[in-house]
């Protein structure tokens, strides 16, 4: 998008409003231009992907919401930064969710709290699970079960717990070899199912 | 010599994905990244598959969520001394 698009997008945010389904590129450069219409737009397209992925690391509703606003603030400010040259877009904001969250469960405040909030809020969690899930989410689900469950735990521990491959062979007690090739089997098997 | 796909079945690109390789293994990925197309293509796809399996995670935030981050960026921004974001 070069900068006389964007200025006549930035001209019309009406007509923003009633479209989003505009490119991941444009929005992108919108953002890049400090749009909050932009914004708005990024928030209802991505909101629901980032917030699940921070929930299944904090398994906790309250920390979820904290983490997600830390998210969307980081994505914000640091838009300039982002560079498509050097990956995907919604990669690179997953990436920011991820970390957020697995610092948040490592760190001291969460770990003093969590035996106190966390059991009565996962009680909750099937419920909201069932009622706001939708159809596109409930096939990826039902694609991502059928990968192998040694597979699936190598992925979790990578993606979500954010262990090392060391830590991994450490904790297992498996070769580090043996924990770098499951790794890329597990992708690739996942890369196969989708 | 190694070609391209030796490079590819190392699983070094799943594992840069993956977030967990050292910062100048990442330098590397990324340098050659630039440089060739298959492994620019490679790295598109493992990235999509996680996209995709953190996608099948979503969940749908609070509803009063959206205004309460939405005002607090907008907060922030008019804290930011006046010309700044201009210079940027």
């Amino acid at each position: 998008m070069n900068s006389t698009n964007i200025t006549k997008t930035l001209q019309s945010n009406h007509h923003l409003e009633n479209n989003p389904n505009i490119s991941e590129k444009q929005l992108v450069a919108l953002l890049k231009a400090h749009n909050k219409v932009a914004l708005n737009l990024l928030y209802d397209n991505y909101a629901a992907a980032l917030y699940g992925v921070i929930m299944r690391i904090t398994r906790s509703q309250h920390h979820s919401e904290n983490i997600l606003q830390d998210t969307f603030v980081k994505i914000w400010k640091n838009i300039e930064g982002y560079d498509s040259n050097k990956g995907r877009f919604f990669t690179w904001m997953l990436n920011i969710a991820r970390n957020s969250a697995i610092d948040f469960v490592r760190s001291k405040a969460f770990r003093a709290d969590s035996r106190t909030d966390s059991i009565s809020e996962q009680v909750y969690t099937p419920d909201i699970l069932s009622t706001e899930t939708n159809i596109q989410t409930i096939g990826l689900r039902k694609i991502v079960e059928r990968l192998d469950p040694t597979l699936k735990q190598i992925i979790d521990l990578v993606y979500f717990q954010g262990y090392t491959q060391r830590e991994i062979a450490d904790q297992f007690d498996i070769p580090l070899g043996t924990v770098k090739s499951r790794v890329r089997i597990a992708i690739r098997e996942l890369r196969k199912l989708m | 010599m190694p070609t391209i796909n030796d490079y590819i079945n190392t699983g070094i690109l799943e594992a840069y994905c993956m977030g967990i390789i050292s910062k100048s293994e990442q330098f590397e990925v990324e340098k050659l990244c630039s440089m060739n197309e298959v492994i620019q293509a490679e790295v598109n796809a493992i990235q999509y598959t996680l996209e995709e399996y953190a996608n099948s995670f979503s969940k749908m935030p609070p509803p009063h969520l959206k205004n309460k981050i939405l005002s607090s960026i907008n907060q922030l921004d008019s804290n930011t001394p006046k010309g700044r974001r201009r210079r940027q």
